[in-house]
């Protein structure tokens, strides 16, 4: 016996369905001049960015040729930087950007989770209200001023203080939090484009959370749980992907600073042994040196290649993080594919 | 002996009262069957047995419930504490983005119980209890989702049991399911009430005549009458009752 609600249920479902498949291919007939249009324009919208990155990616590998034949591969691992003498080398740039952007998503993405279930689902509402369009703001700062406000408050107080304290405590037992309190350095400059991320990610997080559906809240709560077994164990799990997504964003956003970097980095082309330490990113050294750069074709092409490398490493993160996103959607994906 | 009993019960969602002056027992090792229209309150009523309507802004109560001469409401015992003894299996499916695995073991888990072979045999005895393990023994480490909706009730249901509540409150569980998936679960129904008190919400009268040892019919926020199954579909003593399972209205 079928009761009146499923075959309300069901019947709409799968005409729906039906009714999807053949409007994929009957579209064109049915809908007309209009609609062929339209279609034309989302074509060319979507091809005019696959030949703007092609463009892109053809001019800087021209520009960078100089480089990428003088020095081949192993540009990536050479610390070599003079322009008199026309050397140049990777790898400190590399590995200041890799140093910036960990602290900067280690530091952000802890405080912007909780940040979010905190918004989402222990905040009462008037004070939500007031924490997100604060939020909003700080996201809209630019970040030069980020870098003034890194360079009046936060080297100051990493030099003073909380370097110093790093060094005495975990640094008795790691050479890695033991070096000198300069107050300029990767972390500094990590911790403010942390700063800069924490909106991205928490924004996006406690969109995800609020939009968790309450059956699934329900389910938990039903089985004993309590409100934050519930809040760790089934809702972060479920906005997971949001997570990875805005992360990875964050993640383009961080290696690609730059003006807050080039304040507070320090602009040292050393490579960082403590997290005290100075160094340089790609990104300021760029924005730093490349006016001067031009005057000399393979100084120039030096730059643009690690501008190319920039590029690669955002694209194979952003590639990773897809992976994740797919796996981690995987129930997802066959669930609307296989649901009752 | 009475699991529950409830007497002189209103609830409100905001100043509606969904529910009014509602008085009943709920049996140990019995089915209760809960019949009545759409919107008649019956959900609302299973929802007010285990508290999972405190979550819904605006709702009041009034009168008592009691899980062994317990007032859930009044007596301080915590609703978490209530929730793992009173479980529920709701309308529709929705199991945790988890695999079929930690799907089951979640209620384990936040108690917890961690040894591996403990979560593993409970899980096993839950899925076969719930008419599961069959099918799934060889992917409990894929997602939940990949089952079918029946597969997916079922696995809510193995859910529920994991925790071995006292009383398992199941609103219309098989209004998803084929006919097969159906009477496998007024099957486990049967061999679930050797153990547990089950309150069942059904649109299915032969459902209803079939699984269920009571029956109380609703109307419109009331209860109109309670009675042995067979009594009820056979003598029922209000003409609305009457009404209602033959069909004229409703
Ligand atoms: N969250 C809510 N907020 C406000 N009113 C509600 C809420 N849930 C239910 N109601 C109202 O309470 C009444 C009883 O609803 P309930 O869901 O208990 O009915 P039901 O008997 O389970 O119906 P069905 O057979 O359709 O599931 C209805 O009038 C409904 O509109
Ligand atoms: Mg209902």
């Amino acid at each position: 016996m079928e009761t009146p609600e499923t075959v309300r249920r069901d019947i709409p479902k799968a005409t729906e369905q039906a009714g999807d498949r053949t409007e994929v291919r009957e579209a064109p007939d049915l809908a007309g001049r209009s609609e062929r249009l339209f279609g034309w324009i989302l074509k060319g919208g979507g091809l005019s960015i696959l030949v703007l990155f092609g463009v892109v990616i053809l001019v800087c590998v021209v520009a960078a040729w100089p480089s990428i034949h003088r020095f081949g591969i192993s540009f990536l691992w050479s610390s070599a930087w003079n322009p008199n003498r026309k050397l140049f080398g990777a790898f400190p740039y590399i590995v200041g950007t890799l140093w910036v952007t960990g602290i900067a998503l280690v530091t952000s993405i802890p405080v912007a989770i909780f940040s979010a279930l905190f918004l989402s689902d222990y905040a009462p509402s008037w004070l939500s209200g007031i924490v997100s369009t604060l939020m909003e703001m700080l996201a809209g700062i630019p970040s030069i001023v980020f870098g003034a406000f890194g360079i009046t408050f936060m080297v100051p107080l990493l030099r003073d203080h909380f370097e110093p304290f790093l060094a005495n405590t975990l640094g008795k037992h790691w050479d890695f939090f033991n070096g000198d309190p300069l107050g300029y350095g990767v972390l500094a400059a990590g911790i403010v484009v942390g700063f800069m991320i924490v909106p991205l990610v928490a924004t996006v997080t406690r969109d995800s959370l609020l939009m968790v559906p309450p059956e699934m809240v329900e389910a938990s709560y039903a089985l004993g749980a309590t409100k934050a077994e519930t809040v760790f164990f089934i809702k972060l799990r479920e906005v997971m992907p949001g997570i990875v997504g805005s992360v990875i964003l964050g993640f383009g956003r961080a290696v690609g600073e730059t003006m807050a970097v080039l304040l507070l980095v320090g602009n040292q082309p050393s490579i960082p042994q403590t997290i005290q330490d100075v160094g340089y990113t790609i990104s300021s050294l760029l924005a730093n040196t490349f006016t001067y750069a031009v005057i000399d074709p393979l100084y120039a092409a030096a730059e643009v290649e690690l501008g190319l490398i920039l590029l690669v490493i955002t694209l194979a993160v952003n590639t990773l993080g897809r992976e994740l996103l797919l796996r981690l959607m995987g129930g997802r994906l066959a669930g609307s594919v296989g649901g009752g | 002996m009475a699991r529950m009993s409830v007497s002189g019960f209103y609830a409100y969602y905001g100043d509606n009262p969904a529910l009014r002056n509602i008085s009943l027992e709920i049996p140990d090792r019995q089915v209760l069957a809960l019949i009545g229209p759409s919107g008649c309150g019956k959900t609302t009523f299973l929802r007010s047995l285990n508290r999972m309507n405190d979550f819904v802004k605006g709702f009041s109560v009034k009168g008592q419930v009691a899980l062994d001469d317990i007032d859930i409401y009044s007596s301080g015992l915590h609703p978490v504490v209530l929730r793992r003894r009173v479980g529920m299996v709701f309308q529709k499916p929705n199991p945790f983005h988890k695999s079929i695995f930690e799907n089951v073991a979640y209620g384990l888990r936040i108690q917890g119980i961690r040894s591996r072979s403990i979560l593993s045999d409970r899980v096993e005895q839950s899925l076969r209890s719930a008419a599961l393990w069959e099918e799934v023994k060889d992917r409990l480490n894929s997602s939940a989702f990949s089952l079918s909706g029946g597969q997916q009730q079922r696995l809510c249901i193995a859910r529920a049991l994991a925790v071995e509540p006292e009383v398992l409150l199941l609103d219309e569980p098989a209004s998803a399911l084929d006919p097969i998936s159906t009477a496998r679960i007024e099957e486990l129904i049967q061999d679930l009430k050797t153990q547990y008190a089950i309150v069942i919400v059904t649109h299915n009268m032969q459902q209803a005549a079939r699984v269920s040892d009571q029956t109380a019919f609703f109307l419109t926020g009331e209860m109109v009458e309670i009675g042995v199954t067979s009594r009820i579909f056979t003598n029922p003593s209000d003409e609305r009752t009457e009404d209602y399972i033959t069909g004229r209205f409703g």
